[in-house]
C-alpha cells in the first residue's frame, strides 16, 4: 500500500474517516514508520496551533447586551438608516405628505375637467360667452372667431383638434 | 429562535471575530453587527436549515470585509512590543505577550480562508459545518486544515529560529 498523504492523515486524527477507511489507515500505520513520524509531526502541528489560539483567546468576553437592548438598538440603526438614505436628516411626516399629495391631486382633476375637456363642456353654462360669436376649441383652449369670416373659402380642416362647441343664433 | 441562538453563540463568535481582528472593541461592534444581520436574515426567512453555520458564515461575511478594508493594518513590529510592554511587569507576562503576538502575526500571514478555516476548527466544528459555513467542498476543508495548519507551525518556528 502506498504512504498516506498529510491530509488523510489529518482526517484520521481529527476523526473524519469513514470506519473502513480509518481501518485501512491503522493498518498502514502499525507497518509503515514513515507514516508514523508523519502521524507524530502533524499532532504536534495540531498541538502548536491549538494552543497558540487558545494563548490568543481573549480574556474576558464581553457580557452579551440584554436582548431587549438589541431590540432597541436595532430599531435605532434601522431609523439611522433610512434617514441617511434620504436626502434630508429629518424623519418626514410621512401622513402630512400623503394628505397634501391627494389635495392637489384632487384640485387638479377638478380644474382640468371643468372647461377644458370637450365632453365636460356643459352646454347649460354659457353665461360666459358673447353672442353672435362663433367660439372654436382648439388645443384645449377656447377661441373666438369672427362671424363675419367667411369660413367656405377655408379649407377643410382636417385637425381633429378643432371642433365648434358654439354658435349663437345671429 | 433569536434569543436562543444569541446568548449561546455570542461568546463563540466574540472570539471568533477576535481572533481574526485583534481588537476587543472592534470585535465586540462587529459582533453586534453579526447578530444584527441574523436578525434581518430571520425576518425575511421564514425557515433555516443550520443556524449555527449561517451565524459563523455572516460573521465571516463581516470578517472578510474587514480584512479587506484593512488590508495595510499597521503591524506591531516585535520590537515595539517589546519596548512597550517593560515597564515592570513579570518577565512570564511579558513572554506570554511576545509569543502571543509572534503566533498573531503568523496567523495574520495565511490567506483569509485558512484562517477562518482553522478558527472553525478551533471553535470545535466538523469537516462538514466548516464546508457549510465557508460554501466549500466537505473533502476540501481537510486539505485546507491540513496544510494551513503545516504552514502556520513552519512560521512560528521560522520565527522562533530567527
Amino acid at each position: 500500500m502506498k504512504c498516506l498523504k498529510r491530509e488523510k492523515i489529518r482526517a484520521f486524527i481529527d476523526n473524519e474517516l469513514s470506519p473502513e477507511k480509518r481501518k485501512n489507515v491503522e493498518e498502514h500505520l502499525s507497518q509503515c514508520s514513515f507514516c508514523q513520524d508523519i502521524l507524530r509531526s502533524v499532532q504536534e502541528e495540531i498541538e502548536c496551533v491549538k494552543t497558540g489560539l487558545d494563548s490568543l483567546n481573549p480574556v474576558a468576553i464581553p457580557q452579551a447586551m440584554a436582548f431587549d437592548t438589541f431590540r432597541t438598538e436595532i430599531k435605532k440603526r434601522r431609523i439611522s438608516t433610512i434617514r441617511n438614505f434620504m436626502f434630508f436628516p429629518v424623519k418626514v411626516p410621512v401622513f402630512a405628505l400623503v394628505v397634501l399629495g391627494v389635495i392637489i391631486l384632487s384640485l387638479s382633476i377638478m380644474l382640468f375637467s371643468k372647461n377644458i375637456l370637450p365632453g365636460k363642456f356643459d352646454s347649460s353654462k354659457r353665461s360666459g360667452l358673447k353672442k353672435d360669436t362663433l367660439y372654436l376649441l382648439y388645443q384645449d383652449r377656447v377661441h373666438a372667431v369672427p362671424v363675419d369670416l367667411d369660413l367656405s373659402t377655408f379649407r377643410p380642416i382636417k385637425n381633429p383638434n378643432i371642433i365648434v362647441i358654439s354658435q349663437e343664433e345671429q | 429562535m433569536f434569543n436562543p441562538v444569541y446568548e449561546s453563540h455570542y461568546p463563540g463568535i466574540y472570539r471568533y471575530i477576535f481572533h481574526i481582528v485583534g481588537n476587543q472593541e472592534e470585535a465586540s461592534q462587529m459582533t453586534q453587527q453579526v447578530f444584527m444581520n441574523f436578525y434581518g436574515y430571520l425576518c425575511s426567512h421564514s425557515s433555516i436549515n443550520n443556524t449555527k453555520a449561517l451565524v459563523f458564515r455572516i460573521a465571516n461575511n463581516i470578517c472578510c470585509d474587514y480584512l479587506r478594508k484593512n488590508k495595510r493594518a499597521k503591524n506591531v513590529s516585535r520590537e515595539d512590543l517589546i519596548l512597550r510592554n517593560s515597564s515592570g511587569q513579570p518577565e512570564e507576562e511579558l513572554l506570554k505577550k511576545e509569543r502571543d503576538e509572534i503566533f498573531r502575526k503568523a496567523l495574520q500571514q495565511l490567506s483569509p480562508r485558512d484562517q477562518q478555516c482553522l478558527l472553525l476548527y478551533q471553535e470545535g466544528f466538523s469537516y462538514s459545518e466548516i464546508a457549510a459555513c465557508m460554501r466549500m467542498k466537505e473533502n476540501s476543508v481537510g486539505n485546507v486544515l491540513s496544510r494551513a495548519t503545516e504552514k502556520l507551525a513552519r512560521i512560528i518556528k521560522n520565527g522562533d529560529k530567527r
